[in-house]
């Protein structure tokens, strides 16, 4: 799931909303970082109707133009539910490896130092003693 | 209060979009996140509006192939229109030289020799095994003096009288491979200048007896692309693959709702594509070094024009059947009610057709009979490259042999001769099919037909057959082509 469409399903969670509604909602949740364009939300919104995850609720009449409204179907529900498990279960495992990091006493300078000599790579330049303390 | 400037602004950019209730929704969308302030769609907003509009005109919107078969049928229908606008604006080309400037042309490059051919050619002609076209070109020789027959040193004065009158030579002077062991001599290069190509090649043959000639020293000149022609190739090719991208998305939007018809319609596609692609690829085959002769669509003229039709009757009938296909229910509705009306159609349309026919019917089965004239009439565009060369009929073997020799003695990419008048193609030339009495077709001048290299070697002809014994008339006459 790519993704805007992931920002979409989630800002329709809560409640139907129509394209605005979609649009903020999304920034909102991802605290501004997700901006969602007009043509790629509908192109998405059409893509997801298709698919069943998504469809239309109800039209209101504003300024002389239709609104139209979108929720969730349960396909999109569940769609939701199984891409938050996967990225629980992605965010669990790189926790766990963090974790792990740190009890073998390389704590958060040794992640440090190893972001900056880039031990991965045993040939780079970089203090000797530092690549001895990496890995 | 609604912004109508950025109303109007935003409304153009939604073209892009199929009509529908969707340009109004995306237009309440748009403008809502634009706020009160904004005067002008954002340039991210355009591309965006641009990109996804066009992905919605194809309908289908959780599939990937329709995408796919969109841009490689946009791809086939912008090469289909970029070669129309191409061949179009060539019939805008100016002619070739002609007058003072074909003369400055001549005199640049034989000095002082009498030079025949110049003159004006059709903007494409045919290969003689109608495999090819080409750009059309003239021809300008000169026969053999003892000057020329030093084929090397006269073919590098020629180079280098050109070269210092600007033209841009392309490849130096060579010899052909080709050219036979038996003490031939020959020299080939070609320059450009000014949206025009000049193609030199010298001959000479030694040995020949006093009627035949010795060889030639000869150009071609033809025109290239210029600015205009390839303009229009670039503003064709983008019209006809919006043209294609557009049907294609009706075409899916409409048989959208049932289920199933991708299928047949990605299988014709496939087919149409397949039997579209020679000529395409074809296109690319330019080869390094050599003069571009052929326009880029050389294939739809030529051996891929019937693959290339097949594709286009695949795509009409695409097109007819879902267009017609309310239509089309309405037709046989009627004719389940009403038989008889499915017979009376039948039967109108063959008497109409078979009325056709025989009004287009052969005029000799008329019983029509003709007076010929001798010469017969023709009346030829000045560019035709065929000509007829009328035989007396009491002309010995001798004199038709000359007459012969002397017909190669210019420029000419075949020629043959009729001599029976009871032929279908005899009575055509006196008679235009009408019929011709047997003791009158006898008495009549038979013909060599010649298929000259270029429009202006006729008067090289003329000269040549004037005062042979034998020669009644010589007449340039419609190209069959």
């Amino acid at each position: 799931m790519r993704e805007p469409t992931f920002w979409i399903l989630t800002a329709l969670a809560s409640a139907p909303r129509h394209g605005y509604g979609v649009i903020q909602e999304a920034g909102r949740l991802s605290g501004g970082r997700v901006t969602l364009q007009a043509g790629t939300l509908y192109a998405a919104l059409d893509r997801l109707t298709a698919e069943g995850l998504v469809e239309p609720d109800r039209d209101e009449v504003v300024d002389g133009r239709t609104r139209r409204y979108y929720r969730l179907t349960s396909d999109g529900v569940a769609a939701l539910d199984a891409e938050t498990a996967r990225m629980r279960a992605d965010v669990d495992a790189a926790t766990a490896q963090l974790a792990a990091r740190r009890r073998f006493g390389l704590g958060p300078a040794g992640a440090q130092r190893t972001a900056t000599s880039r031990p991965a790579d045993g040939r780079r330049f970089g203090p000797p003693g530092v690549r001895r303390a990496a890995w | 209060v609604v912004n109508e400037r950025l109303a109007r602004r935003y409304r153009r950019r939604l073209w892009a979009y199929p009509s529908g209730p969707r340009r109004d929704e995306l237009l309440d969308t748009l403008l809502e996140c634009a706020g009160p302030d904004r005067r002008r769609p954002t340039v991210g907003e355009t591309v965006d509006l641009a990109r996804h509009g066009l992905r919605a005109r194809l309908g289908r919107p959780a599939g990937t192939a329709v995408v796919v078969f969109a841009a490689l049928i946009a791809i086939a229908t912008g090469f289909l229109g970029a070669a129309v606008a191409n061949r179009l604006a060539w019939a805008a080309a100016p002619p070739l030289p002609s007058g003072a400037a074909a003369d400055r042309l001549a005199s640049t490059a034989f000095p002082g020799l009498p030079v025949w051919g110049g003159g004006d050619a059709p903007a494409f002609v045919r290969s003689g095994d109608g495999e090819t076209i080409r750009y059309g070109y003239a021809d300008y020789w000169v026969r053999h003096t003892p000057e020329t027959r030093d084929v090397a040193a006269y073919t590098a004065g020629v180079r280098d009288r050109l070269a210092a009158d600007g033209w841009r030579i392309g490849a130096e002077p060579a010899a052909d491979p080709d050219a036979g062991t038996d003490g031939t001599r020959h020299r080939a290069f070609w320059a450009t200048r000014d949206g025009l190509l000049l193609e030199y090649s010298a001959s000479y043959w030694p040995g020949r007896p006093w009627y035949d000639p010795d060889g030639f020293v000869t150009f071609q000149l033809s025109h290239r692309e210029n600015a205009a022609t390839i303009a229009a190739a670039v503003a064709g090719g983008l019209l006809g693959a919006l043209a294609g991208w557009l049907l294609t998305g009706w075409v899916s939007r409409r048989t959208e709702p049932h289920p199933g018809s991708g299928g047949g319609l990605g299988a014709a596609a496939v087919v149409a594509l397949v039997l579209l692609s020679p000529t395409v690829f074809l296109s690319l085959n330019a080869v390094v070094g050599e003069p571009v002769v052929a326009p880029f669509w050389n294939g739809l003229a030529t051996f891929a024009a019937a693959p290339a039709a097949l594709s286009g009757m695949i795509a009409v009938l695409v097109l007819s059947v879902v267009g017609a296909g309310p239509l089309w229910r309405r037709v046989t509705a009627v004719l389940k009610r009403r038989p008889s009306a499915a017979v009376a159609v039948v039967a109108v349309t063959a008497v109409l057709a078979g009325a056709g026919w025989y009004r287009a019917a052969d005029p000799a089965w008329a019983g029509r009979t003709c007076a010929p004239a001798v010469p017969p009439p023709a009346r030829a565009d000045p560019l035709s490259r065929v000509a007829r060369v009328y035989v007396d009929v009491r002309s010995t073997p001798d004199q038709v042999n000359l007459i012969q020799a002397g017909i190669f003695g210019v420029l000419s990419t075949a020629i043959a001769f009729q001599r029976d008048p009871l032929t279908t193609e005899f009575r055509e030339v006196y008679c235009g099919g009408a019929r011709l009495p047997q003791a009158v077709g006898r008495t009549l001048p038979w013909y060599f037909t010649v298929w000259m290299s270029s429009p202006g070697v006729l008067p090289a002809l003329e000269a040549e057959m004037r005062g042979r014994p034998g020669v009644v008339a010589v007449q340039r006459v419609p190209d069959p082509d």
